[in-house]
């Protein structure tokens, strides 16, 4: 490989002011991953230098040495052998001059003339054969020019080469996403407020010599931190294992062969084949391109598809979006063909080097997330006010400052729900567990979210609809009107029909035979048919009414093929009879046939076309179609040439009307999506009618009017009159899948979480576009999936359902746990805040605060988060995402149910208080209660729609277990004397278990009654 | 009363969009007759740019495939696809469907007087029909001039002479009467617009407007442009853009056009895109027939009949004429013939008209026919509602 220039590159010194430190610009470094490594062992083996790190994606050097020893100039002098001249920066050339070559010369000083010495770079460079992907500007060469500084050629690289290189350049793979390592993960447990409040607390405690307090919260610090990183670490192994989906196969050239390899295989000068919906498996430059549209999304956001060129060159300066004659990796081709030679690969290639750019892919936030986030500081910033305010007044009221330090920073931890984003992690991840056991991927977190809160599901009629599998089931001349059931013809008086003894039906079936592209197998027949579901039918009934599908294609030789286009609605094939004339075959839509004809074909005979008879033909064709057939119309003729481009004359034949068949319960899953408040909208490229049947027959439209707007031409309507006609629209008839992104976009335009199935090619931008994409394992392409944010692995649209039910109880169960926390440690506050402000001393002392945050407050919560879906859940309407997880209503009913557990814990301890006097007695039954009270709290917070008496809701295990635990650890603080000296708690008689009993469960059971209070208020009107 | 004025009355051409939206509305209703002769449909269109919001009521055991004869009759009007391109033009429907029980129950032929009883109307409506002696189809003046105008126009593009006009233009013609009765034409507007600009100049248009359009059209007729006639071709200039991409239209906005260009009354509703069961469609039809024949008979040179519909009642519960002192007879004793010699039961119209069974009938459709041709008046369509057969009975 030849890499021009490279010798001339120059070495400068970006950086030398700190002594033992030098950052050098290498240029020849830039993008060349093998030398790299070479080149910092020889920069080791100077003896006083320390470390040497190299980064080939900016060319920089940084060599780290003993600066006792040596200065800079020794050090220049013993890597100039090595790297050769080196210059000073003069102003630092900006980055993106690194990839115009013929630019840096002038920005560079030499310091001494070429010498010997100074060749040694090169001579490294031989010697290691260097992994150099040359930062040559590919775009601006020609397609020739690319290829023979590739060293390739149109047929490829010879197989013996690409071995070669793949061993210098390595495999063609993007270095993995940098995962947050364990340690850091466990450091970001420790580097937040309550555990840093728990430190003030612990110094203290210290302080005032409570040094077995100081260890207690140093273990519960530890503790909190170990389930905080094992819930995390856990979540985000799921949730960092979403969206790979790349394909590992490619197709090459290579020996002049067209050969499938493996991604990882591909090295720079192989000749990439370019089809429609393959995955780019490297930067290349095109070397051959028909038609090619590329959607380059992954890489520069652009949602609509890019068209591609091999001719001309680009700008060197142009940026990555408007380079016509590369086609880079990651991308998708969505239309056309092409070939490119690879010019980059692996962590070279331009998406490689942007992520390699970006240090650290975190996981994203939903927008869930951050309004949780958003919560926890504002809740963060309540309670130390809160705290501020209990210290003050315990302050006033005379309390010690230092206890009453310690107890405010205590109340802070424990009133800070830090669960929080733990919880709502969780939930994520274990949501898409469960929906990937449903056979649902999830691609992208977000997509969790929003299929909870799906107004409208767009639904590509073939394929989700309707089987994919086309029947034809009637044939019309304009002497027989012709049925096939089960493979059998039957004419209008439902008899047996010999299809053999009419000519023109014999004709009509010969020419959808020769005019298609179906493989025809004799031995197989009917069953070994392939091709596109259409032409299928039509070979499939020819073949039933006698046609001998092999013998006919041989005796009229195919000539051309002229495929249904933009500008010509229908298909034509030329075939040579064997005689020296030219057959013309026709099939397409049945007018655009029509007009094309000026005979019909009576029998054997030919008879002109009347103004009647059209009109006849087409009412049938109207009749037919209003059957929800999709109908074709079917003409002959001859010719002296065989280059025609556009028939005339033609013979007519007959309609063709085929049904596609309904997949067996999709009303019934219409009816579902309604009933969970989701609208129901079909995309086809139906004739009106045909869409009008089929929708009705799914009962499409629920309740409203069925409007269908029939267009071929989406993108000459207005984008604003677009958005206003279609906001009712339920069936979108005639529409070509490049404008089910106009639709997409208009929809939500009009303020609608839009979610989207698509399963071929084309769809990729609607998908990207939807705020839920979803596309279909199996049958669908390579780019559908890639860009969808939900891929279901059963190509069954009954799991939609599934996955709407999952993504509303995820988001159900947040808010449970949500509610949990927060009414939970609200109580806690109260309870602090009133006992100290009514000058009874602390009810709670800090240990029972700590302890109390430990039992009840993240695991309870962590097991609200696998609840059962509510029964309702798909009987409601949609969330409005715009709505705040927490209103102002449930804000409201939150400070209900806290202020009963704080009443009912207050009136413990003020009986407590009235029998015992304030002190340990009180302050243990108040903290007995409080726990218990929380911990029945979390069974009250199972569920806002049903009450504890419900029998049909189905069980919890998690919460129970948690539940169990909790009580069980609770009844250790009693059991145990080391914990009960720890938590200072007094032994307690019958009469104070009875009033800690009752006042556990009333608040219970008022907080219950209250709720099937409300639910009965809100039944009956 | 005025006997000196001058009275004008406007009218379109079939490429307009109001226009076509009535033929549309109209063509749909006699897809559906032409299916199914009991079918219940309300069509309604608006047209704008390139989008065609087609709203329809039906309840019907056809099978209609509604966008697609909304593009035929939009192709028909001949705009060139650059202007307005029918095939490819987005065509939103709203289909409302109804219970196909609710379908007409029998053939009005068949059904016995008590059975046409029975048959009440859905509407409260009073509609009139409208006579006079001012030309041979017995309708006023100016508006007849107006539609031949209009028709002369469409007719001069589509048979090539004038290749170059748009489909869509408008015409007005004033008329001065004296003493009542027509005098002289005053003037005559036409806005003309031509599909592409540069063919001809304004005062070429002018000339062969005048020669080969105007002239011939009043060979024959006793009151014709004269030399005080003024003729205005255009008179703010040509538009550049005419049809749907330069305004929109609606079902039902032609209506002074589709009867007596407000010459006589009209209630206003729209005509177009109602099926026969509509008395507010089929009575106009039915008072003008009334009418007619009124004026046929010698009875009065002028005559308007009021038929006053009630829901619930098969037969108007008012009926009224008035002949403005035209009449040879008192108009009581007019309206009292009227009642003995015509049934204007809502059933017995459907059923002398044979207003189910027309659009089979004419294979390229019947109500379709009736926005270009002319509701009312028409010279060129047999309508069953023109005749003058009961003449004989009312003297």
């Amino acid at each position: 490989m030849v890499i021009p220039a490279l010798q001339k590159l120059p070495v400068e010194v970006v950086s030398q002011s700190a002594p033992g430190r030098v950052r050098l610009r290498v240029m020849a470094l830039y993008r060349q991953e093998g030398f790299t490594r070479r080149l910092e062992h020889a920069i080791l083996a100077i003896g006083y230098v320390e470390s040497v790190r190299a980064n080939p994606l900016t060319g920089s050097i940084v060599v780290l040495f003993d600066p006792l020893h040596v200065g800079h100039g020794e050090l220049f002098s013993d890597l100039e052998p090595i790297l050769g001249p080196i210059g000073i920066s003069t102003p630092a050339p900006p980055r993106q001059t690194l990839r115009h070559r013929k630019a840096l010369p002038q920005t560079t000083a030499h310091r001494s003339p070429r010498s010997s010495r100074q060749r040694s770079v090169a001579r490294l460079r031989e010697d290691v054969q260097p992994a150099a992907q040359a930062p040559a500007i590919w775009h601006a060469q020609t397609a020739e020019a690319a290829l023979a500084g590739l060293e390739s050629a149109d047929g490829g690289l010879a197989q013996a080469v690409a071995l070669s290189r793949l061993e210098h350049y390595g495999p063609n793979l993007l270095e993995d996403a940098k995962r947050r390592s364990a340690l850091k993960m466990i450091a970001g447990q420790f580097l937040s407020i309550p555990v840093g409040m728990l430190g003030v607390s612990a110094a203290v405690s210290i302080a005032t010599g409570g040094v077995a307090d100081a260890i207690v919260i140093g273990g519960v610090v530890v503790l909190n931190a170990l389930i905080g990183y094992l819930t995390e670490s856990a979540a985000e192994k799921t949730i960092n294992a979403l969206g790979n989906l790349v394909p590992n196969q490619t197709t090459v050239r290579r020996d002049g062969k067209t050969t499938g390899i493996l991604l990882t295989e591909v090295v720079p000068g192989d000749v990439l084949v370019l089809t429609p919906g393959s995955y780019v498996a490297a930067d290349g430059r095109l070397i051959a391109a028909n038609n090619l549209s590329v959607d380059e999304s992954a890489l520069t956001g652009e949602s609509l598809p890019v068209q591609k060129t091999w001719e001309g060159t680009c700008l060197a300066g142009a940026p990555l979006g408007e380079r016509a004659n590369m086609v880079h990796m990651g991308t998708v081709v969505t239309g056309g063909s092409g070939l490119a030679v690879v010019t980059a690969s692996g962590r070279c290639t331009e998406i490689g080097a942007i992520q390699s750019l970006v240090s650290e892919v975190a996981t994203p936030a939903t927008p869930m997330q951050q309004q949780l986030d958003h919560m926890g500081v504002q809740l963060a910033v309540f309670s130390a006010g809160i705290c501020g305010l209990m210290f003050g007044i315990g302050v006033l009221r005379g309390m010690g400052w230092l206890q009453m330090l310690n107890s405010s920073i205590s109340l802070a931890v424990a009133a800070v729900p830090e669960g929080l984003p733990a919880v709502a992690t969780t939930t994520l991840a274990l949501g898409i567990r469960e929906m990937s056991r449903r056979q649902v991927l999830i691609r992208q977190l977000p997509a969790v979210e929003s299929l909870g809160s799906v107004q409208v599901l767009c639904l590509d009629k073939t394929g989700t609809l309707t089987m994919n599998r086309m029947k034809v089931v009637s044939i019309r001349t304009d002497r027989h009107t012709l049925e096939l059931r089960d493979g059998e013809y039957r004419g209008g008086d439902g008899l047996a029909f010999a299809v053999a003894e009419q000519p023109e039906i014999g004709r009509l079936l010969e020419v959808v035979t020769l005019c298609s592209e179906v493989l025809i197998d004799s031995t197989t027949g009917v069953n070994g048919l392939e091709g596109s579901p259409t032409e299928c039918a039509l070979v499939e009934a020819a073949l039933q009414g006698g046609v001998d599908g092999t013998a006919l294609r041989a005796a009229y030789r195919l000539l051309t093929l002229h495929h249904r286009a933009e500008n010509r609605p229908y298909m034509m094939s030329v075939h040579e009879d064997g005689q020296g004339r030219y057959a013309l075959a026709v099939k397409g839509s049945p007018a655009e046939v029509l007009a094309l004809c000026s005979e019909w074909q009576d029998g054997d005979r030919r008879v002109r076309l009347t103004r009647k008879m059209r009109q006849d033909i087409l009412a049938a064709n109207e009749d037919m179609a209003g059957q929800a057939l999709r109908v074709l119309g079917v003409a002959h003729g001859q010719a002296s040439v065989a280059a025609i481009e556009a028939p005339k004359g033609l013979i007519w034949l007959g309609l063709i009307g085929m049904e596609d068949v309904i997949r067996p319960g999709t009303p019934e899953l219409m009816a579902q999506f309604h009933a969970a408040g989701i609208e129901t909208v079909m995309i086809t490229g139906d004739q009106s009618a045909t869409a009008y049947s089929v929708g009705k027959r799914l009962g499409l439209n629920h309740e409203k009017d069925l409007e269908i707007l029939d267009s071929v031409s989406l993108d000459q309507v207005d984008p604003e009159i677009l958005v206003n006609i279609i906001s009712d629209t339920t069936i979108f008839a005639r529409v070509s899948p490049a404008h089910k992104l106009r639709i997409v976009q208009a929809l939500q335009q009009s303020g609608r979480i839009i979610a989207m199935t698509g399963d071929g090619i084309n769809d990729g931008p609607a998908l990207k576009a939807a705020d839920v994409g979803v596309a279909m394992g199996k049958q669908g392409a390579d780019v559908a999936r890639s860009v969808a944010d939900v891929v279901l692995q059963d190509d069954n649209l009954h799991t939609m359902i599934t996955a709407v039910e999952q993504g509303r109880t995820i988001y159900d169960n947040i808010r449970k746990s949500l509610r949990f926390l927060l009414s939970t440690n609200l109580s806690e506050i109260e309870v602090m805040l009133l006992t100290t402000a009514l000058g009874f001393g602390e009810a709670l002392n800090p240990m029972q605060l700590l302890w109390i945050n430990l039992v009840t407050d993240v695991f309870p919560a962590l097991a609200l988060a696998v609840e059962p879906p509510e029964r309702d859940v798909l009987k409601r309407p949609p969330r409005d995402p715009a709505q705040p997880i927490l209103d102002r209503r449930d804000t409201l009913r939150l400070l209900r149910e806290s202020s009963v557990i704080t009443a009912s814990s207050i009136g413990v301890f003020a009986y407590s208080v009235a029998r015992y006097g304030a002190g340990m007695q009180a302050s243990t039954n108040t903290f007995m209660t409080l726990t218990l009270a929380q911990l029945l709290q979390a069974i009250s917070c199972r569920s806002e729609e049903t009450t504890v008496l419900n029998r049909q809701r189905p069980g919890n295990g998690y919460l129970n277990l948690a539940i169990a635990g909790s009580v069980g650890l609770q009844a250790l603080t009693v059991l145990l004397p080391p914990l009960r000296n720890l938590l200072r708690l007094a032994p307690m008689n019958i009469l104070d278990l009875m009033v800690i009993l009752a006042g556990t469960a009333s608040p219970f059971i008022i907080n219950e009654a209250s709720k099937s209070l409300r639910l009965t208020r809100t039944q009956e009107p | 009363m005025k006997t000196d004025f001058l009275f004008t009355s406007e009218s379109v051409t079939d490429g307009h969009p109001d226009r076509l939206c009535d033929s549309i509305s109209d063509a749909v209703v006699d897809r559906f007759l032409q299916k199914d002769p009991y079918s219940r449909i309300v069509a309604e269109c608006a047209l704008s740019k390139n989008v065609l919001f087609l709203a329809a009521r039906f309840s019907t055991n056809a099978n209609v495939d509604i966008p697609e004869v909304a593009r035929t009759v939009m192709s028909e009007a001949g705009y060139r696809p650059q202007d307005f391109d029918a095939a490819n033009c987005s065509v939103l429907t709203s289909l409302i469907t109804m219970d196909p029980d609710q379908r007409a129950q029998a053939d009005e032929k068949d059904l016995s007087p008590a059975e046409l009883d029975q048959l009440t109307v859905h509407s409260q409506v009073s509609v009139f029909g409208y006579a006079c002696t001012q030309t041979p189809e017995l309708m006023p003046l100016p508006i007849c001039l107006a539609n031949r105008l209009a028709a002369g126009l469409a007719k001069a593009r589509k048979q090539r002479p004038l290749g170059f006009l748009s489909p869509d233009c408008t015409v007005q013609v004033g008329v001065g009467y004296q003493g009542g009765v027509p005098a002289r034409i005053v003037g005559i507007t036409i806005i003309a617009g031509s599909v592409a600009p540069k063919i001809v100049d304004a005062a070429e248009l002018r000339v062969r407007l005048l020669t080969e359009v105007i002239e011939p059209l009043f060979v024959e007729d006793p009151i014709r442009p004269d030399d005080s006639t003024e003729i205005h071709i255009n008179p703010h200039g040509v538009f550049p853009k005419s049809g749907p991409g330069s305004h929109s239209g609606m079902t039902g906005r032609k209506t002074a056009a589709d009867t007596y260009g407000a010459y006589a009354r009209h209630n206003g509703s729209a005509l177009s895109g109602k099926d026969p069961s509509r008395i507010d469609r089929v009575g106009v039809y039915m008072a003008r027939y009334a009418a007619k024949n009124v004026v046929a008979a010698g009875l009065a040179d002028e005559c308007e009949v009021q038929l006053s519909y009630a829901i619930g009642h098969a037969a108007p519960v008012s009926l009224q004429v008035q002949t403005f002192g035209t009449g040879g007879v008192a108009d009581t004793v007019i309206a009292e013939r009227l009642r003995q010699c015509f049934d204007f039961r809502l059933g017995a119209i459907i059923r002398d008209f044979n207003l189910r069974h027309l659009p089979s009938q004419h294979k390229p459709g019947f109500y379709q026919q009736l926005p270009i041709q002319g509701h009312l008046g028409s010279s060129s369509l047999k309508l069953p509602w023109e005749m003058t057969d009961r003449a004989g009975q009312l003297t």
